[in-house]
């Protein structure tokens, strides 16, 4: 054992130090961020001050991936032609469909933000969309988009809020995120509930914030299971590198017993040893 | 014996998976997420084959680390070749010339560690 602290093992004993440490490293790094995104998910934004949307976002920014769920204050006009309905959405176990308009922000033309304003069991039950100008709180949220097809892109029935279908029933920019009209906010004079103008809520069924789809989950699966690889690198490094100070150890008897029995003929073998075993096997490399 | 020939199969079937997965990560998930516009379905296409592939190739490679460690210890590899092995799984394409070496030198050096009844001959 002590013979493998000399000075000529000392780049392997490092380098099995090093790749073992940043692979625990790492982890710990994945780890971290599995944990922060989670936390940032975890963290109830339902319960901050609403914000007016363009302070949190412009309308050609990507979206602020930090402020999922954030009430933001929507001031604007709404884009009733551009009104679509959302598939597969539950509400009591029962599956329905969300009722989406668009809302401009602030006036007729300018980008715009889909908006959530309930559910209904089918498109033909929904009221007819809210026109004129508007003012409510909504909860933001990021535009979907998990490659589900839309089978009849001619229809204003659609699998998921994505902007790139959206984008079809309106002449406007839009928002790359959308909104799902607020039922309470923190105390204050916020356009919620009775206090809304013109929310375009009447009719329809709350859309309730547990059914909104949240950020991120596979992304931060995705950071605990590369932190799980990272650790198993950590010990498969350790477990080579422990195997290894085993196997040299018992070489290097081996040579010793071996230099006492032939005595005085092998008297090289010190120093010709380990250099011409490791020549030897790297012949076979290249 | 038996095992041992199992293991130098094992892992030609995980390189080959394992450069593929890298393949498509590299040359078709990455691009599409990072050089399509943000927000078009392209992009979402490729944030999903990134993700997916992603950690399928995590995890295969992890697989393909422990079975090519203990190959390179039968075959008695050289620390330099059996270092290359290891990393290949992470460099693009370089897996496939690799495997590739690994099946010559593994026939031409221990072919008690081939199965007789290998059909890759032409490999």
């Amino acid at each position: 054992m002590p013979a493998l602290l000399a000075p000529r093992y000392w780049g392997l004993h490092l380098l099995a130090l090093v790749l073992t440490l940043a692979a625990v490293g790492l982890g710990v790094w994945q780890y971290d961020a599995w944990q922060a995104r989670r936390a940032a998910e975890a963290q109830d934004l339902t319960l901050v001050d609403p914000v007016p949307l363009t302070k949190v976002m412009g309308s050609d920014a990507p979206f602020p991936g930090d402020k999922v769920g954030q009430p933001v204050i929507l001031d604007g006009t709404w884009v009733p032609s551009g009104t679509v309905f959302v598939s597969g959405r539950e509400h009591d176990g029962r599956e329905g469909y969300w009722v989406v308009t668009p809302l401009a922000i602030s006036g007729q033309g300018d980008p715009a933000i889909p908006v959530v304003r309930g559910w209904v069991d089918r498109p033909s039950d929904a009221p007819r969309a809210p026109t004129g100008k508007a003012d409510l709180v909504g909860w933001l949220q990021p535009p979907e988009g998990t490659g589900q097809f839309d089978d009849n892109p001619n229809d204003d029935v659609l699998p998921q809020l994505r902007t790139a279908d959206l984008i079809q029933h309106v002449d406007q920019d839009l928002y790359g995120a959308y909104a799902v009209v607020a039922d309470r906010a923190t105390p204050g004079s916020w356009p919620v509930g009775a206090r809304a103008t013109n929310d375009g809520t009447a009719g329809l069924v709350h859309a309730d914030p547990e059914q909104m789809p949240d950020a991120g989950r596979f992304t931060a699966l995705r950071n605990f299971l590369y932190a799980i690889e990272w650790w198993f690198f950590a010990a498969f490094a350790l477990f080579v590198w422990v195997r290894w100070i085993r196997d040299e150890t018992a070489r290097l008897e081996t040579e010793a017993r071996a230099g006492e029995g032939e005595d005085g003929e092998t008297q090289a073998t010190p120093a010709e040893g380990p250099a011409g075993e490791p020549a030897g096997t790297a012949a076979d490399g290249q | 014996m038996g095992r041992v020939k199992n293991l130098f199969n094992v892992y030609r079937v995980l390189a080959i998976l394992v450069g593929i997965l890298l393949t498509i990560l590299v040359f078709v998930g990455l691009p599409l997420k990072y050089l399509t516009a943000d927000g078009s379905s392209l992009q979402d296409t490729g944030t999903t084959i990134t993700t997916v592939v992603g950690i399928a190739h995590g995890w295969l490679y992890m697989a393909y680390v422990v079975t090519a460690f203990f190959l390179s210890r039968r075959a008695r590899w050289s620390l330099g070749f059996t270092l290359l092995a290891l990393a290949a799984g992470l460099i693009p394409i370089l897996i496939f010339w690799v495997e590739h070496r690994v099946t010559q030198k593994v026939r031409a050096e221990h072919p008690e560690l081939v199965s007789s009844g290998s059909t890759a001959g032409s490999v």
